[in-house]
């Protein structure tokens, strides 16, 4: 008691220096609350717009496939054909902390153009869009046209594939029926509706050489409902016309062959002269095929990545136990984090956020660095009453503990005053309605709207920042004002 | 009996590549209830030596016994212990706590003692105030205060504690000599009533009337009583 009241009169009395190291406590925890802020916001838009509308918490893809970046990759190389995912899928789901998975084909495919102008690409998803809507409901917000109906085929273009394509081939896709012209183009708008195309011509980019072409009707046109300036290059099909674009074998197909296969099985005792066969063996493999099991009857179709949404772990730490499991099962697959499959995006964010937090933290030590001067200055300037206190009986702890109050005291005014403000600020900037089309700052936006956000947990970690900046500044007055002497209060008589 | 004992002192300072040499083998005993003047020019060691017997000082060499115990050998929290329950400090420049007031200077050291009620602690205070006659000034901080009640203050908070001993270093030296001789009759005063032992400093023969005792010293050496 005796020291929070000399604490507090002391800074009373020295009210400019008080006011001094509390203008830095104050703004130090302004932006260290607005900084986390900005980090909580950017790792939770980023979760929202990235895991939860377009990748998932972990991407499985083959154990054939090298490169991580399966989403993202240079020119669009090509993504291994994931097989056995019935499998894969039914070993994901029955674990606790998933939440659903989703499987997906990833491709780049070449739209052909249909006279002689030069071919243009887009990067193509190949999805069941009854499946992927409920997996990520609201990812894509269909302008003109219609999101194609389970069992149809057809194709949904974002509005910047359409800019792509325009670029490299002068034509103009849309659904057909009326369009906005201003989801076409910018230099395109002034075109007649005639001259929009409604069907697009794609052949897969394989290395397996065995891609055929496939005339694909555009059923709808629209934007990602985040991040689609990056998203928008990606076109969804769906994914039996993505198989046949890829050149992989069709589901029917498969199932129809597996079907003759299991009546010959059933048909025959003599299971060596079944696999002489010519029927099966001379069957035309032209690229990955579908597999099945003979004894289940089950058919387990090509695709190239299975998404998986997970709960209570983070993406790492999930991704690894997958590993193993797949390892365990011998399933030809292995896991990778959300970051490692968007590569550049996720290492960008990793380093946004690194670069943020690298921010705090410098604050951190400044701030920590400019108290503790001030303060061990004016315990030098107190000496003759700190040395006076000595002499009648005040221990080196008592004075320590003296400086310590007096910080804290600041801290817990100043700091706290800091930390509700930066909270405010927290609260009332994503009502502003901050955009940005810019990429890099979508990164740190976490999305189009800048919007900081503060947890409970954020809160705690500004006052355990706060508390660890006092800690520190208080150290060096500390071990200053301790080391006075009696005799320093005499001496300076 | 004597509260303090002094065998051959010395103190030496080092000062550039020079060494002062402030005492130079003291050798002296204390008798509790004592009254002592130590007399003597600026410079002569009556500082120092009150600063060794007040802990807040170390020896070159020599033997310093306060109240039985060896000061030359104790650690900074034992000294710090023997300051706060033995020994009671009135400075040149009555050096008081500038943000408590004149009531809760003089509880200060038994607040930093602990043990005792607020309520106590309070009223041995207030008594203290009475006694050294500015009651009336315990709400008052130091700077509302004049030199000698500032230094009635810091007597008052020396002897709260009821030590054995109290130390003055030229208590009256910032004061107008009818404010000092108060003073020196108020320590005159605690000393016969209380029976606490005081020595103070002072190089103004004008004083020494004051003293039981008195004690010369010059150039680091005592030089008679």
């Amino acid at each position: 008691m005796l020291v929070w009241r000399l604490a507090w009169r002391n800074l009373w009395r020295h009210r400019g220096r008080s006011l001094v190291v509390g203008g830095i406590l104050f703004l130090g925890a302004l932006l260290l609350t607005f900084g986390n802020g900005v980090v909580s916001g950017m790792a939770d838009g980023l979760r929202r717009q990235v895991v939860e509308s377009f990748t998932g918490d972990v991407v499985v893809v083959s154990d054939k496939q090298v490169d991580d970046n399966v989403f993202l990759s240079m020119m669009g190389k090509e993504v291994e054909p994931l097989t056995r995912v019935t499998s894969l899928q039914r070993l994901v789901d029955s674990l606790s902390w998933v939440k659903g998975s989703l499987p997906m084909g990833k491709n780049m495919a070449l739209a052909l153009h249909e006279t002689e102008g030069s071919p243009g690409f887009v990067f193509l998803l190949g999805v069941d869009f009854q499946k992927w809507q409920e997996f990520f409901p609201g990812a894509f917000q269909v302008k003109a046209g219609r999101m194609p109906s389970p069992g149809q085929s057809g194709l949904l273009l974002p509005t910047g594939a359409n800019e792509q394509l325009y670029q490299t081939m002068g034509q103009v896709f849309a659904p057909e029926g009326s369009v906005d012209t201003l989801l076409l183009p910018k230099d395109a708008r002034g075109l007649s509706l005639e001259s929009l195309r409604h069907d697009l011509v794609l052949m897969g980019y394989s290395n397996t050489m065995s891609a055929s072409d496939q005339r694909l009707k555009v059923s709808g046109l629209g934007k990602y409902s985040s991040l689609n300036t990056i998203w928008g290059h990606f076109a969804i099909c769906d994914i039996e016309s993505y198989r046949s674009v890829l050149g992989y074998h069709r589901q029917d197909e498969a199932a129809k062959d597996l079907s003759a296969s299991q009546s010959k099985v059933l048909a025959s005792d003599d299971l060596d002269a079944l696999l002489s066969d010519g029927d099966l063996a001379s069957q035309e493999i032209v690229g990955p095929q579908a597999t099945g099991n003979a004894t289940t009857g089950e058919v387990d179709p090509i695709w190239n990545l299975l998404l998986v949404k997970i709960a209570d772990k983070t993406p790492e730490v999930a991704a690894e136990e997958l590993d193993s499991l797949f390892r365990q099962r011998s399933l030809p697959a292995r896991a990778l984090s959300w970051h490692q499959a968007v590569g550049v995006i996720g290492s960008l964010a990793l380093l946004i956020r690194g670069s943020l937090m690298g921010f705090v933290g410098l604050l951190f030590v400044v701030a920590a660095i400019v108290i503790a001067n001030t303060l061990a200055m004016s315990a030098m300037e107190r000496a003759s009453e700190i040395g006076m206190m000595r002499a009648v009986g005040a221990t080196r702890l008592f004075i320590a503990k003296l400086m310590l109050a007096e910080t804290t005291v600041l801290a817990v005014l100043f700091g706290g005053a800091g930390i509700l403000l930066g909270a405010c600020v927290v609260a009332v900037v994503p009502h502003l309605g901050i955009t940005t089309g810019n990429d890099l700052l979508q990164m740190v936006y976490g999305g189009e709207v800048f919007r900081p956000l503060l947890r409970p947990m954020d809160i705690l970690l500004c006052l355990l920042e706060l508390g660890a900046v006092v800690g520190l500044a208080s150290v060096y007055p500390m071990q200053i004002a301790a080391s006075i002497t009696p005799l320093d209060a005499i001496a300076r008589d | 009996m004597n509260i303090v004992e002094i065998r051959d002192l010395v103190k030496n300072y080092p000062l550039g590549n020079t060494t002062v040499h402030a005492l130079r083998g003291v050798s002296m005993d204390i008798p509790k209830g004592a009254l002592m003047s130590v007399v003597g020019p600026s410079g002569s060691g009556k500082t120092t030596l009150l600063n060794i017997v007040g802990c807040v000082d170390a020896a070159t060499s020599g033997s310093v016994k306060v109240g039985g115990s060896e000061t030359t050998s104790l650690t900074d929290r034992e000294l710090t212990h023997l300051r706060l329950h033995k020994i009671g400090f009135i400075f040149q420049t009555f050096n008081l706590v500038p943000v408590l007031t004149a009531l809760e200077n003089v509880e200060f050291p038994l607040l930093l003692q602990g043990g005792q009620s607020k309520a106590k602690v309070r009223e041995k205070a207030r008594q203290l105030l009475e006694g050294v006659g500015i009651l009336g000034h315990q709400d008052h901080k130091p700077a509302e205060l004049s030199g000698g009640q500032r230094q009635r203050v810091a007597i008052a908070r020396a002897l709260v504690t009821d030590p054995d001993l109290v130390l003055a270093d030229e208590p009256t030296a910032n004061l107008d000599s009818e404010t000092g001789e108060s003073i020196l009759r108020l320590m005159q005063t605690m000393n016969q009533e209380r029976g606490t032992t005081f020595v103070f400093s002072t190089h103004d023969s004008q004083v020494l009337r004051y003293a039981k005792d008195v004690v010369r010293i010059h150039d680091g050496q005592l030089v008679g009583a």
